[in-house]
């Protein structure tokens, strides 16, 4: 089996605090493996960890517990840093020209010219910042801050691209755009951990997802597996009243929603009425249904240390 | 090395604003020097001007990793493949940059005025090479006190440190100079007037930049297991 891009090993993290007397677990035995080569989906309600759980696999911060490893190295492991990506929530940047501002990222990832500057035109071109390369970040709108935050990930054509709120600040045509750079990263045997809050983007592209919820991963799966259920059927049948069922009539055909306990019985009421079941299909939730229950199921953010 | 250069000429990029406006001032003021020239003025600007320096290089460094922190920019540094050591003496480097700029400047135009009135200039060069290693000095130690303490506790940790041996001299105790170059530094720009150095000097100079190292490699030690993001309110 291949090594993990990232994983996570049973990390828990406490934010102390100094003055005030309750501590917060922003995660709690958190375990999470990112396969080579997948899109993943990182999904939590606000204050569930996720930026958290980004920053220490970059080494930004430490784990109170636990372990952890990114590209087979452990956490904060500063030559590994040279093969990831990384784009934070709310970018910040220097007050410098967006080319400058890309070639000085790459440079402190060890990049050098005539490869840097090649790279870093590739960028500016591939997130249409030629146009604006010479001027300020500085005066840059959300959306175009975001777009050379963008580029500067990618400049060191990283082999892990961890990507926080990437595409927040884009409109509709910027999202396609990046969209379409994860697909040809996926293409090139690339690993992207992507955390958004853009349910309809994950839904598309990625292979994988993990919802976290309060500091724990709270499911982790494929998107068929986590969307499909066994709780709820839909029947479909004809030659029978609507009413006696309480379906609703489509073309002909009744509907009827019923849970996986009475789904025999329904289906032997159908015949003993005489009428015909022409198909039996398993209710598929919506991402946002799931991420809703499990978010108001638990509580949301983070947990507080109980006394 | 490359890392570090990057980050200390980003540093002192972003204190465009502290520099020019020292340098006008700088310059400024040296022209109204020059127009009532004498050479007790001509003393009078260097020593003052020297302290300036040295406060200006701890007033650079202090707030150097709190305003990254705050602004977010350090985690697209950080993220990189950079070491937390390189970081620090990245923004050391920054903070020497710009206290060398203005040693250099203060030792021009302090040399200016001299050969304009035609007062010998004995002892300035050592006097500003000194001075810039006591800027490092200071610099590197308001930074290690500003690692782990809030901009206004670091500024009194670090004058406390710099300063030990004159808060002590009113109870009789005299900490050899050579312990403390900053504080030795500012006793010479005290009473400096324009003589050959002694040899006293060089030993300051010596224990100035090993002590930087030691405050770097402490600054570094302390940072490299430090979070460097701010935890959610």
């Amino acid at each position: 089996m291949l090594a993990a891009a990232l994983e996570f090993n049973n990390i828990t993290k406490l934010y102390r605090s100094f003055f005030r007397s309750e501590n917060v677990y922003a995660l709690q035995d958190f375990s999470l493996r990112v396969e080579r080569g997948e899109i993943f989906g990182f999904l939590g309600p606000n204050g569930a960890g996720k930026t958290t759980a980004i920053h220490l696999a970059l080494g930004l911060m430490f784990p109170t517990t636990g372990s952890g490893r990114v590209l087979e190295h452990p956490f904060g492991h500063a030559p590994t840093r040279r093969r990831i990506g990384f784009l934070a929530e709310n970018v910040a940047f220097y007050h410098r020209p967006a080319a400058k501002l890309v070639s000085f990222y790459g440079a402190l990832n060890g990049m050098k010219n005539p490869q840097l500057r090649q790279r870093t035109i590739e960028m500016l071109k591939d997130f249409e910042l030629s146009e604006v390369a010479r001027r300020n970040a500085g005066k840059f709108s959300r959306g175009m801050l975001q777009r050379t935050g963008l580029a500067q990930a990618l400049v060191n054509d990283p082999e892990l691209l961890i990507l926080d709120e990437p595409t927040s600040a884009l409109d509709p045509l910027g999202r396609v755009q990046v969209r379409e750079i994860l697909l040809r990263a996926r293409e090139a045997g690339k690993t992207v951990f992507l955390s958004s809050h853009m349910l309809s983007e994950v839904e598309q592209i990625c292979d994988r997802l993990a919802i976290v919820i309060r500091g724990r991963v709270a499911r982790v799966g494929t998107i068929s597996e986590l969307l499909e259920t066994q709780e709820r059927f839909v029947i479909t049948a004809k030659g029978i009243d609507a009413l006696m069922f309480e379906g609703s009539q489509q073309n002909g055909f009744i509907k009827i929603t019923v849970p996986a306990i009475r789904q025999r019985s329904v289906i032997e009421q159908i015949w003993l009425a005489g009428g015909e079941v022409i198909a039996i299909n398993p209710i598929r939730r919506t991402l946002e249904d799931l991420f809703v229950e499990l978010a108001q199921g638990n509580g949301g953010g983070h947990k507080k240390e109980e006394a | 090395m490359r890392a570090i250069v990057l980050i200390g000429a980003n540093f002192f990029r972003t204190q465009w604003l502290v520099i020019s406006i020292m340098a006008v001032y700088l310059i400024g003021i040296s022209g109204v020097f020059g127009l009532h020239e004498q050479h007790t003025e001509v003393v009078f600007f260097l020593r003052m001007h020297g302290g300036y320096v040295l406060f200006l290089s701890i007033l650079v460094a202090i707030p150097a990793i709190e305003a990254e922190r705050k602004s977010r920019r350090i985690l697209a540094v950080l993220s990189k493949g950079i070491h937390r050591w390189q970081y620090i003496a990245g923004l050391l480097w920054g903070c020497m940059m710009i206290s060398g700029l203005f040693c250099l400047l203060l030792g021009g135009i302090t040399a200016l005025l001299c050969q304009q009135g035609n007062y010998p200039n004995d002892g300035l060069l050592p006097l500003i090479i000194v001075l810039f290693l006591t800027c490092s000095l200071a610099a590197a130690v308001g930074l290690f006190c500003s690692i782990f303490l809030h901009p206004l506790l670091a500024m009194g940790a670090t004058g406390a440190i710099l300063l030990f041996p004159m808060m002590t001299e009113s109870a009789g105790f005299y900490p050899p100079a050579e312990a403390f170059p900053v504080a030795a530094m500012a006793g010479i720009l005290r009473i400096f007037q324009f003589r050959s150095a002694g040899s006293a000097i060089w030993s300051i100079a010596v224990s100035a930049v090993l002590q930087t190292v030691v405050f770097l490699l402490l600054g570094s030690a302390i940072f490299g297991r430090r979070d460097v993001t701010i935890s959610p309110e």
